[in-house]
C-alpha cells in the first residue's frame, strides 16, 4: 500500500512542481500563465490521444523506455529518507544507478527513431550527460565517504559545503533540462530533441518523466543538504531551491553544447574540488 | 560528405515563416546550406495590376504584417512621382513618424526573436511587451495597431490632434527608458554575447559583392540607408545618425537595431514637434499618363523599391516589388558554413528575415522548378 501511495503521491508532486515552474516563469515574464494544475490535464489528455507510428522506429521498445524512465525516477523517491521504502544500507549506490538510467532512457529513445531531430538530441544529450553526471557522482560519493556509509541519510551539510550546493543547483538545472542546458531540446534548433517522434502515451510517460527529474533532483538537494526535520520544512525548503532554479532558468539564455560541456567540466569540476581540499585541510 | 541533413523549415519553431533550408551536417558542423523560398506565393504583383491606385495601396500595405506602412508609402510615393503631385508638408511629417514607429516595432520583434532563438524567452517578452507603448502610439496616431492603411495619394488620411502628439510623446519618452534598460541587458549579458558574438560574420567586401542592404549591411560598417541618400519624406529636414558598426556577427546587427531604435525615438519626436496646423492632403490631377517610376524607402529590413509603370487607365500596367529580405538571404550561404546547428537560428533570427514580403514570386516551369545561375544571365547578354 505504502508503495502505490507513494508512486501517486510522488506523481502529484511532480506534476504540482512542474506547474509552479510554469506559473513563476510566466509571471517573471509578465506573462498571466497556466493554472498550477495544468500538467495533470495536459497528462491526461495525452494519454487520450492517439499515438502515431512512426515508420522505423521500435514501437513496443519505446513504450518500454518510456515506462522504465518513470519508473527508475520513482524508485528513487522510494529512497527518501521521510518515505523510507528502499532502505537498505547501499542506496546510494543504488540511487546513482538509477539517476543514470533515467537519463539514459532519454537517450535511448532519441536514437531508436529514424528522424534526424531526435538523433542530434540524444547525441546532445548524451554529450550533456557525460558532462553533469560526473559532478553528480563526485558529490554523491563524497557525501557518502563524508559518512562512512552508502546509505542515503539527511544530513545538514550547506554549511560545510556550499560551493558544492551552487554546483548541485547547476547539475539540477542540467538534469532539468533548463535553461542555461536545455541544449538537447532547444526547440528552435532541433524542435523537441530527443521526443520529437514521441505522442500519446509515450509522451505523457516522458513528460511525467521530466517533471519526475525535477522534483527529485530538488528534493535530493534539500534532503542532502538541509536536513529537513518535517515535512513542512521539506517543502519549504524544496519550494526555495526551485524558486532559484525558476530564476535562473528565466534569468538566462541558452549555452551551445561545447560551452556547455566546457563550463560544466572547467568552473563545476573545480569547485567542487575546492570545497572537497577545504574540508580534507580542515 | 555529409552526415545527415536537416530539414530547417518550411515549418520550423524557430522561424514562424515559410523557408525551406536544407543544412548539411557533419557532426554539428554545417557544410553546405541550401535554401527554397516561395512557399506563402500570394501573387500580389499580378492582383495590384487588377485594383485601380487608390485601392492598391491598401493592398500594398497587407504584403507584410511588419512594414505595412513602408510597403504603402513607398507604393504612393511612386504613385505621387507618377502624377507628378506635391504632398503638404504636414502629410508628410505625419508619414515619417508613422514610419519611424513602425521600424521601432520591427526592430523591437527582431530583437526579441534574437533572444528567443538563444533560449533567451524573458527577453522576447520584455521586448514584446516595450512594443506595446509603440503599438498604443500607432493605434492613436492611425487607428490601427498592426496595418496602418494611413497613406492615400496625395497625403495621409488622418491629421494629429494636440492631445494625440502629447500623449505619443509621452509614450515616447517612457519607451525610451525601457530601450535603454534592453540595451544594458543585450551589451552586459554574458550568455546573450557569448552566443552572438563572432557568430555570422561577414565583412565589408561580402557586404558589397553581395548588395546586402540595411541594418544587416550597416552591422559591417557599410554606412547604406536610403533616407540619407535619397532624402524621401521628411527627413532631409531631421537630425539623425546612421548607425554603423565595424564587427558586422550578429551581436553587431543587434547591436545596431538597438542603436537605431535611439534614432527612431528622436526623429519622431523632433518630427511630432515640426507639426503644424495646416491642410493634409492635396487633391491629385488625373488622369495618369504613361509614364514609368521607381519610388525607394529605407524599410525597416533595409532598401525596398517599387518600380511602376502607368497608362491611361487608373490601374498599374506593372509593379515591381524588390524586398530588402530578398536582397539579404543572399548571404545565408556566406554567414551559416562552417559554424555550428546552433547557431543556425540566430544567424538567420539577427538578418530579420520577413518572407510574407519576399515570397511572391517563384519560376516554376513545366511542374519544375528552375534556377536562374548568374552565368545564365551574362548569357543573354
Amino acid at each position: 500500500m505504502v508503495i502505490i501511495e507513494t508512486v501517486f503521491i510522488s506523481t502529484f508532486l511532480s506534476f504540482i512542481y512542474e506547474g509552479i515552474v510554469r506559473k513563476v516563469t510566466a509571471r517573471m515574464q509578465n506573462r498571466i500563465g497556466p493554472p498550477i494544475w495544468q500538467p495533470i490535464l495536459d497528462f491526461i489528455k495525452l494519454l487520450s490521444k492517439e499515438r502515431f507510428e512512426v515508420e522505423g522506429s521500435h514501437h513496443t521498445f519505446i513504450t518500454f523506455v518510456s515506462i522504465m524512465s518513470v519508473a527508475s525516477l520513482i524508485s528513487t523517491v522510494f529512497m527518501f529518507p521521510l518515505v523510507g521504502i528502499l532502505n537498505f544500507n547501499w542506496n546510494f549506490i543504488l540511487l546513482i544507478y538509477l539517476l543514470v538510467f533515467s537519463t539514459a532512457c532519454f537517450i535511448i529513445v532519441g536514437l531508436s527513431s529514424p528522424s534526424p531531430f531526435p538523433i542530434v538530441g540524444s547525441t546532445r544529450e548524451a554529450i550533456l550527460f557525460l558532462a553533469y553526471d560526473l559532478p553528480l557522482i563526485i558529490i554523491l560519493l563524497y557525501f557518502a565517504m563524508n559518512y562512512k556509509s552508502l546509505q542515503l541519510i539527511p544530513s545538514n551539510l550547506i554549511l560545510l559545503f556550499p560551493l558544492m550546493f551552487i554546483s548541485f543547483i547547476v547539475i539540477t538545472q542540467a538534469k532539468s533540462g533548463y535553461q542555461p542546458f536545455n541544449i538537447s531540446e532547444a526547440d528552435q534548433e532541433i524542435t523537441a530533441g530527443y521526443l520529437t517522434e514521441c505522442s500519446g502515451f509515450e509522451l505523457a510517460m516522458f513528460n511525467l518523466a521530466k517533471s519526475l527529474r525535477v522534483f527529485v533532483m530538488v528534493s535530493l538537494a534539500t534532503i542532502l543538504f538541509f536536513n529537513p526535520s518535517s515535512i513542512l520544512m521539506f517543502f519549504v525548503i524544496s519550494l526555495i531551491i526551485l524558486f532559484i532554479v525558476i530564476s535562473l532558468r528565466v534569468a538566462l539564455a541558452r549555452f551551445r553544447i561545447d560551452q556547455g560541456f566546457k563550463f560544466l567540466w572547467v568552473l563545476l569540476l573545480p569547485l567542487i574540488v575546492i570545497d572537497i581540499i577545504k574540508v580534507m585541510l580542515i | 560528405m555529409h552526415d545527415m541533413m536537416i530539414p530547417f523549415g518550411p515549418a520550423h519553431p524557430a522561424l514562424p515563416e515559410p523557408v525551406y533550408l536544407k543544412i548539411f551536417l557533419e557532426g554539428e558542423e554545417i557544410q553546405d546550406v541550401d535554401f527554397a523560398v516561395g512557399y506563402n506565393h500570394k501573387g500580389i504583383e499580378k492582383a495590384l495590376q487588377d485594383l485601380d491606385f487608390s485601392k492598391s495601396i491598401f493592398m500594398t500595405g497587407r504584403i507584410c504584417g511588419i512594414c505595412s506602412s513602408a510597403h504603402s508609402t513607398c507604393f504612393t510615393q511612386g504613385i505621387e512621382k507618377l502624377l507628378d503631385l506635391e504632398i503638404p508638408y504636414k502629410a508628410k511629417l505625419i508619414r515619417t513618424i508613422v514610419f519611424e514607429l513602425e521600424r521601432l516595432t520591427s526592430h523591437l520583434l527582431c530583437v526579441g526573436m534574437l533572444g528567443h532563438e538563444i533560449g533567451f524567452d524573458t527577453l522576447f517578452m520584455l521586448c514584446f511587451r516595450e512594443r506595446e507603448y509603440v503599438l498604443n502610439c500607432l493605434e492613436l496616431i492611425t487607428g490601427k495597431r498592426v496595418v496602418h492603411d494611413i497613406n492615400t495619394i496625395g497625403g495621409v488620411r488622418r491629421d494629429l490632434s494636440p492631445e494625440i502628439i502629447k500623449q505619443v510623446n509621452k509614450n515616447l519618452g517612457i519607451l525610451k527608458e525601457k530601450v535603454e534598460y534592453l540595451r544594458t541587458l543585450i551589451t552586459k549579458d554574458l550568455l546573450i554575447k557569448k552566443r552572438t558574438v563572432g557568430i555570422g560574420k561577414l565583412d565589408k567586401n561580402d557586404v558589397e559583392k553581395l548588395c546586402l542592404v540595411g541594418p544587416v549591411a550597416r552591422a559591417s560598417g557599410v554606412p547604406y540607408d536610403i533616407r540619407k541618400i535619397d532624402k524621401y519624406l521628411a527627413y532631409d529636414d531631421l537630425d539623425f545618425k546612421v548607425i554603423t558598426h565595424k564587427d558586422g556577427d550578429s551581436f553587431a546587427r543587434a547591436f545596431v537595431r538597438v542603436q537605431e531604435m535611439f534614432e527612431c525615438i528622436r526623429l519622431s519626436k523632433q518630427a511630432l514637434s515640426m507639426i503644424k496646423p495646416g491642410p493634409i492632403r492635396n487633391k491629385p490631377t488625373l488622369p495618369f499618363t504613361e509614364k514609368e517610376a521607381i519610388s525607394r524607402v529605407e524599410a525597416p529590413r533595409g532598401e525596398l523599391i517599387y518600380y511602376l509603370r502607368s497608362n491611361t487607365t487608373n490601374k498599374p500596367e506593372r509593379v515591381k516589388i524588390r524586398t530588402p529580405t530578398y536582397a539579404n538571404l543572399l548571404c545565408l550561404g556566406k554567414i551559416l558554413v562552417g559554424h555550428k546547428l546552433a547557431d543556425v537560428p540566430v544567424s538567420l533570427a539577427s538578418l530579420d528575415p520577413c518572407l510574407c514580403c519576399t515570397d511572391r514570386v517563384t519560376v516554376v516551369k513545366d511542374g519544375k522548378e528552375q534556377i536562374i545561375k548568374m552565368e545564365d544571365l551574362h548569357g543573354h547578354h
